[in-house]
């Protein structure tokens, strides 16, 4: 077995494109998760009188540095930077700006255009795009992987009851699920979304309604077809109870297969989650979100650097998905095995 | 009589539109405490269904199946445990009876649990026991099925078999997927066994010659049906059936 997952990791590599994508797509990925200390609207680190203060990580009031305020001090706010330089320095992040910061101290009207403090320029609220591109990224995979490793789980075990059980379980499951998923998604959505303003927890779980009949069609099929293997016969014949069988015994098996689709759900649970935010019933207003971007991009046709920035990164962040997909079910064929087990 | 089978039968429909194939027709064999008995057929002759029912894997159509003097029909979950810790089973294919990404360890200290044998402290120990009880060195323990050759694999089958001490243990084809040395060897094993440890077999083979080497009394099928019973020493009886002249005829040929 163990030479079977060497072999596999060979044929992973062998293939290019997916290594580099994998490759790719998780430095993108860990790079995303430490947005804070890249695209900030605080500094990393600021000495004042001798005193070390980190206000990532704790909100400081303005009186500490000598403000007048209770509230927390706004480090953009020219006074309260001056403030802080009269008696110690400050370490600013990459980008000063976080995905909710608006631009006060523009002379030029919103969205405007690229420049050497807003890289990818500003969106028509006056917010960093690039900010906004990254914590986007970062809240969409995220989401995705939520999605697809939640709906995953509820279709493996609702295929393999199917599977295994057969018979009316199996009969009444693939009605429903038939009628389930004939329901319009969208519409369903659009109306609950009157009613009540989807977070993300709130979207995560609507869209998991529907979105975990994907697997089960493939994972019945697989139990399906291993109940009746010996090994399964001898496995009741030895007092193991249905569950310990269908978990022990046959779903290791039956999980290649399932394995093999969850990069494309990833990039198909991405993709709902950009739709439903360009239409605006995605996340709570406000959320850095790539279809948010998208729809602002389409309302401001002047201003293309909004639509292209969302545009790029959805699409390389699509195309390393499926360029991992495509690898990783290469390496995942059940011919590897079998070659395998002929030699 | 530990184990009595009375007229069983058994048909299967592949087509609507055929008659059902009549697997097996009024099919009686009886087994007594640590006795080994033979059942021999060519293939399609319904050894291997009689040995499904047995296990209660498939149900018949019609007849009985009496353990202990109880008859084995409808039990429920708990009375089906109690039956398969008294009956238990070596299949045909070596490393299809094994799951394949479930270490021997595992296989072993599995039915052990299960049937309250011992704990899942000791079952370790008492797997590696049971291994060396079937000339297997220790080290297999932690290997997958797909690293272990056919015969190494059956005599954990057996192994696994005997683990629960059952009363009966049945033989599906369980040395012909193996080539002749490996047969002769596991066959060796089992005449051991015979010896050391308290238990009934039913031996079902195509192989004539291999049921005689290990089997007291045969049955002889046919088409579902058992032609005839004789005790292996009375062979070379002139009263053999003809069937039965056959296929021991064809055994010699072989030789």
């Amino acid at each position: 077995m163990q030479e079977v997952s060497k072999k596999r990791i060979a044929v992973f590599k062998a293939n290019k494109r997916g290594y580099w994508s994998l490759w790719i797509f998780s430095f993108l990925f860990i790079v995303s998760l430490f947005s804070e200390f890249i695209a900030n609207d605080k500094p990393l680190f600021i000495s004042y009188k001798g005193a070390y203060h980190f206000p990532v990580f704790k909100s400081y009031s303005e009186k500490v540095f000598g403000g007048d305020f209770e509230s927390e001090a706004d480090y953009r706010d020219p006074y309260v930077q001056t403030l802080i330089e009269k008696n110690g320095f400050m370490i600013w992040p990459f980008i000063k700006y976080s995905y909710h910061t608006i631009k006060m101290d523009s002379s030029l009207s919103f969205p405007s255009p690229a420049s050497s403090e807003n890289i990818l320029g500003t969106d028509d609220q006056g917010r960093d795009v690039f900010a906004r591109v990254l914590y986007g990224f970062r809240i969409s995979v995220l989401f995705g992987l939520a999605l697809t490793i939640l709906s995953s789980m509820i279709g493996v075990v609702a295929g393999a009851m199917q599977g295994y059980y057969g018979g009316k379980v199996d009969l009444y499951g693939q009605r429903f699920i038939e009628i389930w998923s004939g329901l319009p998604t969208l519409y369903l959505l659009i109306i609950l979304a009157n009613y009540i303003q989807p977070t993300f927890w709130w979207l995560l779980g609507l869209l998991l309604l529907f979105s975990w009949t994907g697997l089960v069609g493939l994972v019945r099929a697989e139990f399906l077809r291993a109940r009746n293997f010996e090994y399964i016969k001898a496995a009741r014949a030895l007092g193991q109870s249905d569950r310990m069988i269908m978990f022990r015994h046959i779903l290791p098996n039956a999980l290649v297969a399932t394995v093999t689709f969850m990069p494309f759900i990833l990039s198909g649970s991405i993709t709902t989650l950009t739709s439903l935010d360009f239409l605006g019933f995605g996340l709570p207003a406000g959320s850095p979100s790539l279809g948010e971007l998208l729809a602002q991009g389409k309302e401001n046709i002047q201003a293309p650097w909004l639509g292209i920035s969302a545009f790029v990164v959805l699409s390389v962040l699509l195309s390393l998905l499926v360029f991992i997909g495509e690898a990783f079910r290469d390496a995942m064929d059940p011919n590897i095995a079998q070659s395998m087990e002929i030699k | 009589m530990i184990l009595e089978i009375d007229r069983l039968s058994k048909s299967f429909n592949t087509d609507i539109k055929k008659e059902p194939i009549r697997v097996l027709d009024c099919a009686s064999i009886t087994l007594d405490a640590n006795e080994w008995v033979g059942v021999v057929g060519e293939s399609g002759c319904g050894k291997s269904t009689l040995a499904k029912i047995i296990m209660q894997a498939l149900s018949s159509d019609n007849g009985e199946i009496k353990f202990d003097n109880k008859s084995i029909k409808n039990l429920n979950k708990q009375e089906l445990r109690n039956y398969y810790k008294g009956v238990q089973m070596v299949f045909q294919d070596p490393l299809s009876s094994f799951s394949p990404r479930v270490k021997i360890a595992t296989h072993l200290s599995e039915a052990l649990i299960n049937f309250g044998i011992c704990s899942k402290k000791k079952s370790l120990n008492m797997s590696k026991k049971l291994l060396e009880d079937v000339g297997l060195s220790v080290d297999k323990l932690h290997r997958y099925p797909s690293e272990l050759s056919g015969g190494e694999l059956q005599r954990v089958a057996i192994a696994r078999a005997i683990s629960v001490s059952p009363k009966i243990i049945i033989f599906d084809e369980a040395t012909s997927a193996l080539d002749v040395r490996t047969e002769a060897q596991i066959i060796k094993l089992l005449h051991d066994m015979k010896q050391t440890k308290n238990f009934s077999a039913i031996f079902i083979s195509h192989n004539i010659a291999l049921v005689h080497n290990i089997a007291s009394r045969i049955y002889v099928m046919k088409d579902g049906k058992i032609v005839e019973e004789y005790l292996s020493k009375d062979i070379h009886s002139p009263n053999r059936r003809e069937y039965t002249k056959l296929l021991i005829e064809a055994a010699s040929l072989k030789i």
